[in-house]
């Protein structure tokens, strides 16, 4: 028993010598001084990268204004420009796939391709539809051909007489038309006579 | 200082942290010194970890408004950090101390001297340093400012009963082992 209290006091004075350590003189103001250097440290590097990523996204957000502004604000480049590119490029044939003679047809302006496509129908296999151009008007605008010129200067001269040849060409046509159908007509009224 | 107050001083103006800074390293710096001593055993290490402690708190200052006893609070920090900066775990060995006995029994002539005796104070440090480290913790917060049940439970996260348990196994294991050591060495 005796032994036993022995043991619990020499445990109590080794317990209390982990109490009895105390730190050496100026601990507070080391500690407050060193606390206050990493403190002032740390919020000068956050503040830095607060600065940093403000920054970043404000250029991210201008260079993306700014591309939108030029996205919306360009003026769109004139029809004919685009389809005369466009002809130009996919008519456009190797130097050395052209014939001598073939020259001179090659250089020619571009609009008669462009009427072309609109009037003719392109031989088959030698271009796809997507090769045709794509017109925002139909028919594309061109400038009047010479028969198309010299009828001009006739009705803008004789106003009157162009309108009474007008009427009266529709005139024959509808009769014409009107004859033609009542012979189809007639016809197969006779043909289904005979099968009856 | 409650931990309220403190909180209110913190997250206020920098030269409201500063004074509850200087406030919270006055009161509570040596106790926290002393906890980080007992785990380091080691000036420049404990003040480091003191230092951190602070560091880490001023950081976590957001929390401090829900926290009841700044003093546990600040004590839990500095413990953790304690531990983390101890990078060897702790011998666990205890061969060589029945040689040490025997030069006590032999060096010493009544208990009087065996208390005040540095050979047996090394001797507690190494069976102290030899208990498992759920059951050491504990009994060295006993030993810092003779901390309350209550107050360790907080400190290491635990419920008071299992604080109250852990205390008792590791004075009895401590008790048990050199009682064991003692009778040995009077047999040889």
């Amino acid at each position: 028993m005796k032994s036993e209290d022995k043991i619990e006091r020499w445990i109590d004075e080794a317990l209390r010598q982990y109490g009895n350590v105390d730190a050496s003189p100026g601990f507070e103001v080391r500690v407050l001084a060193r606390v206050k250097e990493r403190e002032v440290a740390f919020r000068a590097r956050q503040r830095l990268w607060w600065a940093f990523g403000f920054s970043a996204a404000l250029t991210t957000v201008l260079l993306a204004s700014l591309g939108l502004f030029h996205r919306t604000h360009l003026p769109d480049p004139p029809v004919a420009q685009r389809h005369s590119d466009q002809v130009m490029t996919t008519k456009a044939i190797p130097e050395h796939r052209r014939l001598p003679g073939a020259e001179t047809k090659q250089e020619a302006p571009t609009e008669r391709h462009a009427r072309s496509a609109t009037s003719h129908k392109q031989p088959s296999g030698t271009t796809s539809a997507s090769e045709t151009p794509k017109l925002d008007q139909f028919p594309s605008p061109t400038p009047l051909s010479e028969q198309e010129q010299i009828m001009a200067q006739y009705v803008s001269a004789h106003r009157q007489h162009a309108v009474m040849l007008a009427r009266a060409e529709t005139d024959l046509f509808e009769r014409e038309s009107r004859e033609r159908s009542t012979q189809v007509t007639g016809s197969e009224g006779r043909l289904s006579e005979d099968k009856e | 200082m409650d931990g309220r107050v403190i909180a209110d001083r913190v997250t206020g103006a920098a030269e409201t942290w500063n004074d509850a800074l200087e406030i919270a390293i006055r009161q509570h710096g040596r106790f926290l010194y002393r906890i980080a001593y007992s785990i380091l055993r080691n000036h420049h290490d404990a003040e480091d970890a003191v230092q951190e402690g602070f560091v880490r708190a001023l950081r976590n200052r957001g929390k401090l408004k829900d926290v009841r006893n700044c003093r546990n609070w600040l004590a839990r920090i500095v413990w953790r950090i304690a531990l983390d900066r101890r990078k060897q775990p702790v011998a666990t060995r205890t061969d060589g101390l029945g040689d040490a006995v025997e030069q006590l029994q032999s060096k010493l002539a009544n208990t009087e001297e065996v208390l005040v005796g540095t050979e047996m104070t090394k001797l507690l440090d190494a069976l102290i340093a030899a208990l498992p480290e759920k059951l050491r913790g504990p009994l060295i917060l006993t030993a810092v400012e003779e901390l309350s049940p209550g107050d360790i439970a907080e400190i290491l996260g635990i419920n008071e009963a299992a604080a109250r348990s852990r205390l008792f196994r590791a004075r009895q294991m401590l008790r048990e082992r050199l009682s064991k050591m003692m009778e040995a060495k009077h047999e040889i």
